[in-house]
């Protein structure tokens, strides 16, 4: 092969080993994506289940970063706890290692057959966005890698001593310190440890690149992995950002526990970790795989030990934010519904959290806010149907004091619900208007109402018969009050904006008072 | 024992609300047995303002004491009528008023 030839070689297999990688798991996001967040809904609370569903998504989506960031969003929307996205990523930096030890067998036959039935079955196959045509994209991405795979390796060959490529992996040869920048550099551009981790196995069982030297760019790769997904995330706050750091540091802790290991074994001949490999796998690709494997299982022991102190050093360095404490229970949990005395407690303490926020609702339209406040309304919803037995259609067998005292509760929920999405739209209105007559009617009926909230508040966190009494006082119909109001600020008494605001007013009120009765209801029993 | 007449200035909110109440509280439990709010000079009122009072009102109310209100302008009874607050407490025009009113 000539040098024109091998350079072309290596430059067309690296193209498609590019495009198929990338193919590969654009596709299987969109497959394996939704099933994915099933998977994780539904298995999260078993620790075996998650390191089976982690594994078969990192091997199947072949990309820690997309799968760190689709777990960001499950944190995001509250259907997952940080604690229990921290050891999937684990596992799924696992499953990743998959790829690359199919990438180290000789796979020539499979790739062409794939390449065959995909492409034909693509080219007759006029539907688009099936299932069925995905997944035939995916094996016409598996096939493109490995064909890619093919050419490097016989483009390699020829760049042992031929074209100016050879002289990155020339570097690698003479400098571990180069192998490994090599390796960090390559995955900041390919995004993709395992993608390099391929690259490096190709270059060495094409004997183009010493094992050593791709151990090293192997360990490089993961940390430019790591590193490449905290600049991806770098937009991210709270539980987002600390499940990006995490991903960054697993990467990051896997070497600090290999390198040294590998830096050991070779200034004292030390049997340690390539002697182990060696005697594994004859093949030095298989052998780099597994040390790719080793780095994986190396953060996945470190990180899973003592994920306690990871996870106060990430709080402290990313504390959650506030709108996601807001949508975390701090009262609730489910294992508590087995004693509905105690439960019903836990329940009212966690309402308090919402009536506690109805009179700064009103102050600002704060959309996050009010889908944090959303989202725990409904995980309280949830509990007190927990609690109700309602989940699994079961007749709870609560006395009958108690299931007074739990409807109160469900009914309070609601009314706190709708009284937050009232407040919240008024607040949105009161914003929309200019300055003038209209806006200073927006702010007396803020600013009473914003008084009327924090008097619920308080008849809500005391329970006490004089706070309920007020606030049963404060909550009679105000119709004729806002009404004339309206006619002396606003000649012109039809303004759409200052009809809506002053009717979601009324509705507010009219909620508290509801809510006051139903506060005396609870006091009574 | 007497009762306490206390006029905030200006701004009652956020900002200055804290002071005002602890004067309130003060005065509660110092034993006053009425209490005049003199709000002529009062050019603003926020809702902690307004809940200052509302504790005011309760307070007094639960020992047999007495609230009373009185110069508010425009804006500051528009705030105390729309918070509810008027059937609760006496409202006069003038401080005079609200005096003579109270033993």
């Amino acid at each position: 092969m000539t040098g024109i030839d091998a350079i072309a070689s290596f430059l067309g297999g690296l193209g498609l080993f590019f495009t198929g990688i990338r193919s590969l798991s654009a596709n299987m996001l969109q497959i394996g994506g939704r099933p994915l967040r099933h998977a994780v809904a539904g298995h999260v609370s078993n620790p075996a289940l998650t390191a089976v569903v982690g594994i078969a998504a990192g091997a199947l989506l072949q990309t820690s970063n997309g799968i760190t960031f689709i777990l960001v969003s499950m944190v995001t929307a509250g259907l997952l706890q940080i604690a229990t996205a921290m050891p999937l990523l684990l596992w799924a930096n696992l499953g990743t290692s998959a790829l690359v030890a199919v990438a180290a067998i000789d796979l020539r036959l499979v790739t062409m057959l794939a390449l065959g039935i995909s492409g034909i079955w693509l080219y007759i196959d006029r539907s688009s966005g099936t299932t069925r045509r995905q997944v035939m994209e995916v094996v016409l991405a598996i096939a493109l890698l490995f064909l890619g795979l093919e050419m490097l390796r016989a483009g390699t060959a020829g760049l042992r001593t031929n074209g100016a490529a050879s002289s990155a992996m020339a570097l690698a040869e003479a400098s571990g310190v180069g192998a490994f920048l090599l390796g960090f550099v390559v995955t900041l551009f390919t995004q993709s440890s395992s993608a390099t981790a391929i690259l490096a196995v190709s270059a060495t069982q094409a004997g183009l690149l010493p094992f050593q030297g791709a151990v090293l760019l192997v360990l490089g790769a993961s940390v430019g992995s790591g590193v490449s997904v905290v600049l991806m995330g770098s937009s991210a706050r709270g539980s987002q950002r600390q499940l990006v750091l995490f991903q960054g540091l697993t990467k990051l802790l896997g070497v600090a526990v290999v390198l040294p290991v590998v830096i050991v074994e070779d200034l004292t001949g030390w049997p340690l970790l390539l002697r182990g490999v060696q005697t594994m796998a004859i093949d030095s690709g298989q052998q780099l795989a597994l040390i790719y494997l080793a780095c994986q299982i190396a953060a996945l022991t470190v990180c899973a030990i003592p994920s306690r102190p990871i996870r106060r050093l990430l709080s402290a360095v990313a504390p959650p934010l506030e709108t996601e404490s807001l949508a975390r229970p701090q009262f609730i949990y489910q294992a508590a519904v087995g004693d509905a005395d105690i439960a019903l407690i836990l329940a009212e303490k966690e309402q308090t959290r919402v009536s506690a926020r109805l009179a700064p609702a009103l102050e600002r339209a704060d959309d996050v806010a009010a889908g944090s406040i959303a989202h725990l309304c409904a995980a309280i919803a949830d509990f007190l149907a927990s609690i109700a037995g309602s989940n699994d259609g079961a007749v709870a067998a609560l006395p009958r004091a108690m299931l007074d005292r739990l409807a109160n509760l469900q009914a309070r929920n609601e009314v706190l619900r709708s009284l937050y999405e009232t407040v919240h739209q008024m607040a949105r209105a009161r914003g929309a208007l200019p300055p003038g007559p209209a806006d200073r009617l927006a702010d007396a009926l803020a600013q009473g109402l914003g008084a009327v909230l924090m008097c619920a508040d308080d008849a809500a966190s005391s329970g006490a018969a004089e706070d309920i009494a007020l606030l049963k006082q404060l909550s009679t119909d105000r119709s004729s009050v806002v009404d004339a109001l309206r006619r002396r600020l606003i000649p012109e008494a039809n303004l759409e904006a200052v009809d809506r605001l002053t009717s979601l007013f009324e509705r507010a009120v009219w909620l508290v008072e509801r809510y006051a009765l139903l506060l005396e209801a609870s006091a009574d029993d | 024992m007497q009762g306490r007449i206390l006029q905030p200035r200006g701004r009652l909110d956020i900002a200055t609300y804290t002071a005002f109440e602890r004067d309130v509280l003060a005065a509660i439990e110092a034993g006053s047995p009425w209490l005049v709010f003199d709000f002529s000079d009062l050019l603003h009122v926020s809702s902690v303002g307004v809940r200052v009072v509302m504790m005011a009102a309760k307070r007094l109310r639960a020992i047999g004491g007495r609230v009373a209100v009185c110069g508010m302008q425009t804006p500051i009874a528009d705030v105390i009528e729309v918070s509810g607050l008027n059937p609760i407490l006496e409202i006069y025009a003038d401080r005079a008023s609200a005096l003579a009113a109270l033993p």
